[in-house]
């Protein structure tokens, strides 16, 4: 058991080994990648299943991406372009920014302007004739009796 | 036995540590870069943007399909990197924060335009294969050029059946040459499960060539 946890540690390292190598060299052809490697991690190659088996998966993958060049190139002017999109964001946030610092100046004003217009509202509703069938002097009476002048009117008409 | 694995262990270091010095040089200057362009210095974002606009590119074109997606999509990723720097602790990379943006612009892109993952398709259009054939015989490939457009083509056939996260990891491997922790780190996985992951996606691969082979 101590011989197979060892020689998995070993096909581990070497398959480590492998993928690092092929990382290192953009350029390098399959073979070369190998080519690379030690005597002694060929020779482990050569002679262990797993590790020959990977060796070759992973030169035949990369002869198939032989020449398939790199396609992620930014055009000259990528970093203008990238800084004039930060300057139009700025000047869209300070804009932003701008109105909604002005909502404190407009607050003052907006609520003695609300203010006015609900006092001037109120007293018009308050002053709004109650009913059609009153008698015209009732508009004269004072507002604090306007109840008092009703049921008086009542009384009044009755009595007559 | 025990020297192979000495031998293999020597080689996983080497390759992760090319020089003693100059990655930490590096690292230090890069952090000073951000954090002058955390202050609104945009001549150090410039120096940011220059030097990690590849590598960008390289992550969104391993996902999207086509050029002008991945321009555009680079474009939105320092622009987002930008207003949000204040946000970055520096904790991890700033490549690693970058690379992260890009994934997840890139994978909102393509939920917004609804497209399959699972799908990947040649998008060589006239224009391309223009361009590609202009440059093929700028380079003296001469007559070849028809052969290794349809190469390209077939390559990318199989490349359309491998799942997304699988054919970006791929490309990243072989095409942009990225090492395993760099893939992880951009896709935000576990370098075990990148090293799986690129195992069963070469497996596929070569079924997918053999398959081809036996129909033509």
């Amino acid at each position: 058991m101590w011989r197979s946890t060892n020689s998995s540690n070993e096909c581990e390292g070497v398959s480590d080994a492998l993928e690092q190598l092929a990382a290192r060299g953009e350029e390098s052809t399959a073979d070369a990648v190998l080519e690379q490697l030690p005597e002694a991690v060929r020779d482990h190659i050569s002679s262990c299943v797993t590790c020959s088996a990977r060796a070759q998966e992973l030169t035949e993958v990369r002869a198939m991406f032989e020449g398939y060049g790199s396609q992620a190139q930014p055009s000259p002017f990528f970093l203008t372009r990238v800084m004039a999109s930060i300057a139009e964001r700025e000047v869209q946030l300070e804009r932003s920014a701008q109105t909604w610092a002005a909502v404190p100046r407009l607050a003052y004003r907006l609520s003695v302007l609300a203010s006015l217009g609900l006092l001037i509202a109120g007293s018009w509703v308050y002053k709004m004739p109650k009913s059609s069938n009153l008698n015209p002097q009732q508009y004269t009476e004072g507002l604090a009796d306007s109840g008092q002048v009703q049921d008086d009117l009542l009384v009044g008409s009755v009595n007559r | 036995m025990a020297r192979v694995t000495r031998i293999a262990a020597e080689l996983q270091s080497a390759a992760r540590r090319p020089t003693a010095q100059a990655p930490s040089a590096a690292a230090v200057e890069e952090r000073e870069l951000v954090r002058r362009a955390q202050k609104a210095d945009k001549a150090a974002f410039e120096i940011l943007v220059q030097r990690h606009q590849h590598r960008v590119f390289a992550v969104a074109r391993s996902i999207l399909k086509r050029q002008e997606d991945t321009e555009d999509v680079a474009q939105q990723v320092f622009v987002k990197a930008y207003f949000s720097l204040k946000k970055f602790n520096q904790r991890a990379a700033f490549s690693t924060w970058l690379y992260k943006i890009t994934v997840n612009e890139c994978w909102d892109l393509l939920r917004k335009r609804k497209a399959r993952p699972l799908v990947y398709e040649s998008d060589f259009s006239e224009e391309q294969a223009r361009q590609f054939s202009a440059t093929e015989q700028e380079a003296g490939a001469g007559p070849d050029t028809s052969e290794r457009m349809a190469m390209r083509q077939r390559l990318e056939s199989m490349l359309g059946q491998l799942d997304a996260r699988d054919r970006s990891m791929l490309m990243l491997k072989e095409v942009e040459g990225f090492s395993v922790e760099e893939i992880a780190e951009s896709l935000g996985l576990n370098a075990n499960t990148v090293k799986v992951r690129l195992f069963r996606a070469r497996r596929k691969m070569i079924e997918f060539a053999r398959q081809q082979r036996q129909s033509s």
